[in-house]
């Protein structure tokens, strides 16, 4: 009997903090993706939501000594459970919560109450979720290094749900279920909810009142279906960029209507729709269009690679709100369509403008892409209409003269009931011309490009503004003061993990967690700048977003148990940390391809758990280090992450994220070496 | 170092960061002119309580109004945007849109920073949600507003895109010139103005396009800052001044667009203004905080024209959209077409000395 009660007891020291893994992993990962589409997808609602999810994991961990009585082995499942449910629960808080910020429906939050929202939505299943790490430890303490082991299969029940996502993303997309489905419909009030579909890319909702469907992107308005006046006028307008186009290609524009537009003024020519998402495809109601139309589903390079040379070349996506869309408007984009279109092409370029009412932030954003577009083509024209059209080409053909515009017009029969020679008047108005060019120009702000996504980061700026919380002086004067910045953020960095080693030092030794939380920033750091290339250089990310976790937790995996097997000392896995973020900032600008990313994740998982597995042995079968370790681990990944991944990136470079993360791992040899390292509490 | 010394170090650098960070990024002050503003009370301590708007702001030294811009400086109310234009276009005067006012003619757009109503569905945000300071004006003395018109051949001068109730003394003060100098006048507003300034503005002013948002005051307190009552005594007033008038009403789904509010609607234009008001329904398109929400389904507007047509208004359009004829200008007594609109453009205009050239009737309008 005693030898079967020894080996449960270890089956359950093993099964629950992989369960704890996977359900941790799942959680998070349909649970951001909800929380994003409630906060209209603002990236730095993910970032912060992230962030507070290690801290109240963290504080979770911590209150674990409060509770005496979780230090009881039984309790485990119960914990499990109750993190079972509140992950479901969890989901239904969203739209309640929401909505007790907003009287009216479907009203993007203010960034504080998003803010609120995230942290409230969250916290049951974190502080849950950390009590349940330390009880896993207590619970395997008859092990040898029980918080390695813990650790060890914690990160691989992450790897395992971070799978089972990507595997079965109908199984575990909540809109499938009724349920959660109706819960969710409120939200698009007066509208009913037509289907609401999850795929790679994120959701697509239709919606129908009184006949016109409507279609919404992460839960933004994104066009409707039929009669669309932005969508003529601005295929109108895009049409007159070139005298006669017969080979036009669209990339986007399958939502905003301008695809349907474009084919209906273009019956002769032929026209291929580019999107990324494949399930657009799926349910739009594709069979409107004529032989001419062809669509293309898939990634815009490759698929404008297969593609002859076209004339037209049109880029109708939103603004650039993340690196992967920025990359769309970036100067290696633009060169790339010089390259294979040839110098008889014109490409033409919608981005958020105003009719003469520009904001400072899309006057930045407009600058940013006409720079990169100046860097590439000889001509660069802006036509100021509601959606700024920015027209660039090797050649005559680009025009802001409104008589030439005109006249191509008419030739083309691209006239109807509002786009015709008044409105073309009144856009190329001089005035408007005049004043919008010149607000454009004095805009202070830099190219876009792949590696320094300058508009990714005025798109944010102006989204900020929309929602109500300007980003403040301090943070857009920063890009002009890079070594400041780098310098306060370092420090704040050293400060924190000493600080850390300090709060824990009766628990670990001080050189222990300090350097913890320095590799685990920079393995963390170093992960979120491979999975902004990976979006960058290869354009898919939502494919790879889940292979991500799980290479990089598969390593961490690996790591810690070849830690367990062979000794070796800390200091060369943090250094190899350091090496590989050097010798990723000399090939940042080639791609690898996704393997490539992918692999170089995992690496940078096995470094991390290698140094980490090393960091925890000998000091496992201390009481309570399960919490010291666990609390220093995600304060650097949270910490760091927020700093160095989420807030540099979009300041300066994805450069300087990188050589952020080879700083760290720097501070954590150091932390490793200097600090003392004496047996805890003596 | 003991513990004591190392607690303040920690304490100390966590201070001086945010410090730094501050200095960093600011920007050397600005000078700007600044204008007392008018409609204000001197209260005790330094306060002042504006009169300009019904909002009342009583304002302590340093705050500012709920419009952003009129801030109390040392007891003093200023306005902070006079002489600053921060949107500039010479556009169609059927964008304001005016319909009856001087057809085929083109209007000097203006507008600052500002606005007291903050719709949550604003398509303007980008200038109207702004403080003074967020933005890049132009600098430009109301002479200088007025010549620009004069050089452009602007027929008028509009106050548009944001609210320019809260640019209330530069707006008074370039209607002023531009009537000495021969130039009409438009005010484009939500109306949210109190009655001794408007009735002050109203000498200088031709025409009004009003927003009249919705017809329920639970509207107003929830989609704006606002409320209903002042917006629908500007309208009275503003007939009382003798200003020609046009009232707009942006149709957003699920929020104003009830088939009852609509009719209500209608007939208190009629019955108070009268029933050859121009009445248009707009399209709502998602912008600002609004982006959950679709568009307005053509078939609503297309039943709230008709629905206002029923209710005896005799010239209701639709905009924001293309329809066969809901621009266009219809004979309320033989119903022959008038003039003929797509979008910017007016195409035939059928009009003799403002009257109907088939029956004769005097079709309502500065023509
Ligand atoms: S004009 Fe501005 S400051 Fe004056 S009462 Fe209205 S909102 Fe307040
Ligand atoms: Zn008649």
């Amino acid at each position: 009997m005693a030898g079967g009660e020894v080996s449960g007891k270890l089956g359950r020291s093993i099964l629950f903090p992989f369960l704890l893994g996977l359900l941790t992993a799942l959680t998070q990962t349909i649970l951001i993706r909800e929380l994003m589409i409630a906060t209209g997808a603002f990236e730095l609602v993910v970032a912060v939501a992230l962030s507070l999810w290690m801290l109240f994991t963290g504080i979770g961990s911590i209150s674990f000594r409060f509770f005496p009585f979780l230090q009881r082995g039984k309790v485990l499942p119960f914990l499990l459970i109750a993190l079972s449910l509140a992950a479901v629960g969890q989901l239904f808080l969203i739209a309640p919560l929401a909505a007790s910020f907003s009287p009216v429906a479907g009203m993007a939050l203010s960034i504080p109450a998003m803010v609120a929202v995230a942290a409230l939505v969250i916290i049951p299943g974190c502080i849950l979720g950390g009590l349940a790490f330390p009880a896993c430890v207590e619970a395997a303490r008859d092990r040898r290094e029980p918080t390695g082991a813990v650790y060890l299969m914690e990160s691989g029940g992450m790897a395992a749900g971070a799978l089972l996502f990507y595997l079965f993303l109908d199984l575990f997309s909540p809109v499938n279920y009724p349920v959660y489905r109706d819960h969710y419909a409120a939200r698009y009030f007066p509208d009913t909810l037509l289907f609401s579909r999850d795929g790679r890319y994120g959701r697509l909702d239709a919606t129908e009142r009184e006949g016109q469907r409507a279609y919404f992107r992460n839960g933004q308005a994104a066009g409707v279906a039929g009669e669309n006046r932005p969508a003529e006028e601005f295929a109108g307008l895009v049409l007159t960029q070139h005298p006669a186009p017969h080979r036009i290609a669209v990339i986007g524009g399958l939502l905003s209507g301008s695809a349907v537009a474009l084919a209906a003024r273009m019956p002769h020519a032929t026209i291929t729709v580019i999107e990324q998402e494949p399930m657009l495809f799926e349910i739009y109601p594709t069979d409107i269009f004529g032989k001419n139309v062809i669509l293309r589903s898939g990634e815009p390079v490759a698929v404008m690679t297969a593609l002859p040379p076209q004339e037209l070349i049109i880029i109708d996506l939103p603004d650039p709100s993340s690196v992967m869309l920025s990359r769309f408007f970036s100067r290696e984009f633009f060169h790339f369509l010089r390259e294979h279109n040839g110098p008889g092409a014109v490409i033409v370029v919608g981005l958020s403008g105003g009719r003469g009412m520009l904001a400072p932030e899309t006057a930045a954003l407009n600058r940013s892409v006409q720079k990169a577009l100046q860097e590439v083509f000889r001509e660069v024209v802006l036509v100021p209409a509601d959606h700024h059209l920015w027209a660039a080409a090797d050649n005559d053909f680009p025009t802001a003269d409104p008589a030439v515009v005109i006249e191509r017009m008419e030739r083309n029969r691209l006239n109807g009931t509002w786009f015709n020679g008044a409105l073309v008047q009144d856009i190329f108005e001089p005035m408007r011309r005049q004043l919008t060019t010149a607000a454009v120009k004095r805009a202070a702000t830099r190219e876009n490009r792949l590696l320094t996504p300058a508009a990714y980061f005025e798109t944010l700026r102006h989204t900020a503004r929309r929602l109500g919380a300007p980003l403040p002086a301090v943070i857009t004067a920063l890009p002009a003061r890079p070594l400041f910045f780098f310098l306060i953020t370092g420090a704040f960095a050293t400060l924190c993990a000493a600080g850390i080693a300090f709060f824990f030092r009766r628990r670990m030794a001080p050189a222990q967690s300090g350097a913890i939380f320095c590799v685990s920033g920079s393995a963390f750091v170093l992960q979120l700048a491979l999975m902004t290339l990976l979006q960058v250089q290869v354009g898919q990310i939502y494919h790879f977003i889940a292979l991500f976790t799980v290479s990089f937790m598969l390593g961490t995996t690996a790591g810690v148990s070849v830690s367990r097997m062979i000794s070796y000392s800390s200091l060369l896995p943090i250094a190899a940390l350091a090496l590989l973020a050097t010798a990723l900032l000399w090939v940042a600008d080639r791609s690898l391809g996704a393997t490539g990313y992918v692999a170089l994740d995992l690496i940078v998982g096995l470094l991390g758990g290698l140094s980490i597995g090393n960091l925890t042995r000998n000091y496992g079968k201390e009481r309570s280090s399960g919490t010291a370790f666990y609390v220093a681990d995600l304060a650097g990944a949270a910490l760091c992450g927020l700093l160095f991944g989420a807030a540099i990136l979009p300041l300066y470079d994805l450069r300087s994220s990188i050589a952020a993360a080879g700083v760290l791992a720097l501070i954590g040899m150091f932390a490793a070496l200097v600090m003392p390292r004496g047996q805890p509490g003596r | 170092m003991n513990r004591v010394t190392r607690l303040i170090l920690v304490a100390l650098i966590l201070l001086l960061t945010p410090a730094l960070f501050y200095l960093a990024g600011r920007s050397p002050d600005e000078v700007s002119l600044l204008r007392k503003a008018e409609y204000t009370v001197s209260l005790p301590g330094n306060k002042v309580r504006c009169e300009l708007c019904p909002h009342f702001c009583t304002l302590s030294d340093g705050q500012t109004g709920i419009c952003k811009v009129r801030r109390n400086i040392k007891g003093t109310l200023y306005s902070l945007v006079y002489g600053q234009p921060v949107a500039l276009n010479n556009d169609p005067v059927e964008k304001k849109p005016l319909f009856h006012f001087r057809p085929g003619t083109k209007t000097l757009s203006l507008a600052t920073a500002g606005c007291n109503l903050n719709c949550n569905f604003c398509q303007n945000w980008e200038i109207s949600q702004a403080t003074p300071d967020s933005v890049t004006p132009y600098d430009m003395t109301p002479a200088q507003v007025v010549a620009l018109a004069k050089k452009n051949g602007s027929d008028s001068i509009s106050f548009t895109y944001t609210e320019p109730a809260v640019f209330f003394e530069y707006m008074r003060d370039i209607a002023k010139l531009a009537h000495e100098k021969r130039i009409k006048t438009i005010l484009v507003s939500c109306g949210y103005i109190n009655e001794k300034p408007l009735f002050e503005l109203a000498k200088y002013i031709d025409a009004a396009n009003i927003d009249l948002k919705g017809f329920r005051d639970e509207f107003y307190r929830d989609y704006t800052t606002g409320r209903l009552q002042p917006v629908l005594d500007t309208l009275r007033d503003l007939k009382t001044a003798g200003v020609f008038l046009e009232v707009t009403n942006l149709v957003i789904p699920g929020a104003n667009d009830d088939p009852e509010e609509t009719r209500k609607l209608a007939r208190w234009v009629k019955e108070n203004l009268g029933a050859d008001t121009p009445l248009h329904f707009s399209r709502f398109f998602p912008k600002y905080k609004l982006t959950a929400r679709a568009p307005t389904p053509p078939a609503k507007l297309a039943a709230a024209r008709v629905a206002a047509l029923k209710e005896g208004l005799k010239f209701v359009y639709v905009g924001n959209i293309a329809t066969e004829e809901g621009e266009d200008t219809f004979c309320p007594k033989c119903k022959k077409r008038l003039i003929e609109r797509d979008g910017f453009a007016v195409g035939e205009n059928r009009l003799k000395e403002g009257k109907c050239p088939f029956c004769g009737e005097k079709i309502h309008g500065r023509w």
